[in-house]
C-alpha cells in the first residue's frame, strides 16, 4: 500500500536520512520517536508537502513524487487538526466532497453516514469554536475519512487530549482501523499509543529509521540501548552478570537468569505486565525471581494501574484495575513481586 | 503615590490628545445646519465633486484589490532574496510628501513620458482625467491594503492550505475557499483604510489631475478663490459622508469578526 524507498530530505539543519519501509494493506504502523526526530517530515513527504532530495514515495504501487497534493490517495489528521474555522462541522466534513462538486444530496448522505460512524451526528450544525477537544478530534477524523481514501496518516493525534478523551479516541482509532479496513501510518512520541494500536512499530531517532518490526519484535528485541530507553521507560536497567551464581545484579538487587557471559554489563528489561504482585512469598512456582518490597507509588493508567515497588531498585508492575482493587494495595504496604526468568529481556550493551 | 501620579499623567495626556484632535472635527460637525445642506445641494459642482470623489476612491480600491491581494499573499507566504526591498517599495508611497508623489506620477504618466505614451496607445490618458484621479488615489493608498491583507494572510496557518489541498482542493481553491474567508476581516480593514485614504487625497491628485475636480481639490479651490466661508460647507459635508461610510464599514467588519470567532 505504502512504500518509501530511500527517502532523503533536508530542512534547515535537519536531515532525514535514507528512510525506507513498506506498509501493507490494512496494517497499522506507528512510527515512534522523540520530538524533533523527523516523524512529521515523513508524513509531510507522503502527502506531498515536502519534496525528497532523493528516493521515491509509492502509494498503491504508483510513484508519487510528481503527483500534486490534491491528487494523492491519502488522508491526514494533524495534531493541531486544522479544522476550517469559518465553516461549521457539516461544512468541514463536506469540504472534500463539495470540492469534487458532488451532488448536494449525495454530500448530505455521505456526511451523515460518516458523522454517524464517528458518533457526531448531533454536532453537524455547530460552530467549530464551540466544540471540545475530543469532538474536534472526531470532526477532523470524519473530514479525513469522508473521501474514502485507503491510506490514513495520523500526526500525534492524541497528544493534546486529556487522559480520558485520549483513551476514548484511541479506542475509536482502533475501531476505525478495523471496521474501515484502512491502512494507517501514525506518528507519536508515546509508546503506549503504539502498543495499543499497532501491528508494526518503527523507531525513528534523529532522522534515521533505527528499527522496524512487529510490536513483539521491537519490544522484545530493541536494536540498541537508545531504542530500549525510548520504548521502555519502566523496568529498564543496566546490570552486571555473575556467571557463578547465575545472577544479574544492580547494587544489592540480583535476579536469576541463566547462560550469560560473566562480568558483562547488560541492558535488562522486565515487562511491567509480567511482574505479579502477591501478599505472600511464592515458592512452589516456576518463577525463580521472588522479592519483597514496599509499594512506593500507584498511578492510574489507560491500560490499568501501575504499581511501583521499592526493593533496592524500583520496579513497576502493571495490574488490571480489578486485581488492584481486589488486592487492596496502597502506598507503603509490603508486597512480594514475582517474575519468571524468561520474562527478563537481556540485551548486550 | 508614584503609581497614582503616573496614572494621572497618562490620563491628562490622553485628554489633551483628544481635545487637540476632536475639537476641529466636532467644530465642523456642529456647523451642520439646514441652510448649509441647502447651500451644498443647490451647487451642482459640489454635489458632482462629492459623488466623483466617492466613485474614484471606490475604483482605486477595487484596482488595489486586484493587484494588492496577490502581492500581499506572495509577501506573506514566501521568503526570497530582496523581499525587504519589495516591502519597502510598497511602504514608500505613504512616506513621502504626496505632492512629490504627484510630481513622480506626472513625470512618468504625463503624456510626454514613457508610461503616458504607452497607455495613450490604448486611448488611456492620465493628465486631467478621471483615470489620473484614480491613479493618484491608488498610488498613495495601496500600501494600507497590501499591508493589512499581508498580516491577515500571515495569521492563516499554511497548514490549513495544505489540509485543504490534501482534501482535494487545488492551490487556487484552497486560497479562495480557506485563506480568503479566514483573512477577510483584515482585507476589509485594509480596504476601508485604502478607500478612506484615497477619498482624502489632495497632493498627488491636484498635480496629476486638477480636473475633474475631487472634493478635496474643490475645497482648496473654494478656499483660495473665495475664502473660508465658501470652503466650509463642502468640508462639513465631506466629513459627514466619510464618517457615515466609515462607521457602516467598521460595523460590518465587527459583525464579521464576531461571526468568525463563533461568538454568536
Amino acid at each position: 500500500m505504502l512504500d518509501l524507498k530511500n527517502i532523503s530530505l533536508k530542512k534547515g539543519q535537519f536531515h532525514l536520512q535514507d528512510i525506507s519501509f513498506t506498509l501493507s494493506e490494512g496494517e497499522y504502523l506507528t512510527m515512534v520517536g522523540p520530538t524533533g526526530s523527523g516523524k512529521t517530515m515523513i508524513l509531510d513527504t507522503v502527502i506531498g508537502i515536502n519534496r525528497p532530495l532523493s528516493g521515491e514515495v509509492f502509494i498503491q504501487g504508483k510513484a508519487m513524487n510528481r503527483v500534486p497534493l490534491q491528487n494523492r490517495p491519502v488522508g491526514i489528521v494533524y495534531q493541531n487538526l486544522y479544522l476550517f474555522p469559518h465553516r461549521n462541522v457539516f461544512d468541514n466534513i463536506a469540504f472534500p466532497l463539495s470540492i469534487k462538486k458532488m451532488p448536494k444530496r449525495l454530500i448530505e448522505k455521505k456526511v451523515g453516514e460518516t458523522a454517524a460512524f464517528l458518533r457526531i451526528s448531533d454536532l453537524l450544525g455547530r460552530s467549530i469554536q464551540n466544540l471540545s477537544g475530543g469532538e474536534k478530534q472526531r470532526v477532523a477524523l470524519a473530514r479525513a475519512l469522508v473521501p474514502e481514501r485507503p491510506l490514513l496518516l495520523l500526526d500525534e493525534p492524541l497528544s493534546a487530549l486529556d487522559a480520558i478523551t485520549k483513551w476514548e479516541i484511541m479506542q475509536e482509532l482502533r475501531r476505525i482501523h478495523r471496521e474501515k479496513k484502512l491502512t494507517v501510518l501514525h506518528v507519536t512520541h508515546d509508546i503506549e499509543e503504539a502498543l495499543f494500536l499497532s501491528d508494526k512499530i518503527g523507531v525513528i531517532i534523529q532522522g534515521e529509521l533505527k528499527q522496524m518490526g512487529t510490536v513483539e519484535e521491537v519490544m522484545n528485541r530493541p536494536a540498541g540501548e537508545e531504542i530500549g530507553q525510548l520504548i521502555r521507560k519502566d523496568n529498564l536497567f543496566k546490570m552486571v552478570y555473575d556467571a557463578q551464581r547465575s545472577l544479574l545484579c544492580k547494587g544489592d538487587f540480583c535476579l536469576y537468569k541463566e547462560g550469560l557471559e560473566d562480568k558483562q554489563e547488560y541492558l535488562v528489561h522486565i515487562p511491567p505486565e509480567d511482574i505479579i504482585l502477591s501478599h505472600e512469598a511464592v515458592t512452589a512456582s516456576s518463577a525463580r525471581n521472588c522479592f519483597k518490597g514496599r509499594i512506593h507509588s500507584v498511578i492510574y493508567h489507560n491500560l490499568g494501574v501501575k504499581v511501583s515497588v521499592e526493593a533496592g531498585i524500583r520496579l513497576v508492575s502493571l495490574l488490571t484495575r480489578r486485581s488492584f482493587h481486589e488486592m487492596e494495595l496502597e502506598t507503603g504496604k509490603e508486597i512480594y513481586f514475582i517474575f519468571k526468568s524468561n520474562a527478563v529481556g537481556v540485551y548486550g550493551v | 503615590m508614584k503609581n497614582r501620579v503616573f496614572s494621572l499623567m497618562l490620563k491628562a495626556l490622553f485628554v489633551i490628545l483628544l481635545i487637540l484632535v476632536a475639537a476641529p472635527i466636532v467644530n465642523m460637525l456642529i456647523s451642520l445646519s439646514p441652510g448649509l445642506i441647502k447651500y451644498v445641494f443647490q451647487d451642482k459642482d459640489i454635489v458632482r465633486s462629492i459623488f466623483f470623489t466617492l466613485e474614484a476612491s471606490f475604483y482605486a480600491t477595487l484596482f488595489g484589490l486586484l493587484l494588492g491581494i496577490p502581492a500581499a499573499y506572495l509577501l506573506a507566504r514566501n521568503d526570497f532574496w530582496g523581499k525587504g526591498i519589495i516591502e519597502a517599495i510598497v511602504d514608500i508611497p505613504v512616506m513621502f510628501p504626496h505632492s512629490a508623489a504627484g510630481i513622480a506620477l506626472l513625470s512618468i504618466y504625463g503624456s510626454r513620458f514613457i508610461f503616458g505614451k504607452f497607455f495613450a496607445l490604448f486611448g488611456i490618458e492620465f493628465v486631467d482625467t478621471a483615470m489620473g484621479v484614480i491613479l493618484g488615489m491608488f498610488f498613495v493608498s495601496f500600501s494600507y491594503l497590501v499591508n493589512s491583507a499581508k498580516e491577515g494572510f500571515k495569521k492563516v496557518d499554511v497548514h490549513l492550505e495544505y489540509v485543504a489541498q490534501n482534501l482535494g482542493a487545488t492551490r487556487f481553491q484552497a486560497f479562495r475557499r480557506v485563506v480568503l474567508p479566514c483573512s477577510f476581516s483584515d482585507i476589509l480593514s485594509g480596504m476601508i483604510m485604502m478607500w478612506a485614504r484615497g477619498l482624502s487625497e489632495f497632493g498627488a491628485v491636484v498635480i496629476l489631475a486638477y480636473h475633474p475636480m475631487t472634493a478635496p481639490v474643490m475645497i482648496y479651490e473654494r478656499f483660495t478663490s473665495f475664502g473660508l466661508q465658501y470652503s466650509k460647507p463642502i468640508s462639513v459635508i465631506m466629513i459627514y459622508v466619510s464618517l457615515i461610510i466609515f462607521i457602516v464599514l467598521r460595523f460590518l467588519q465587527h459583525k464579521m469578526k464576531v461571526k468568525d470567532t463563533g461568538k454568536r
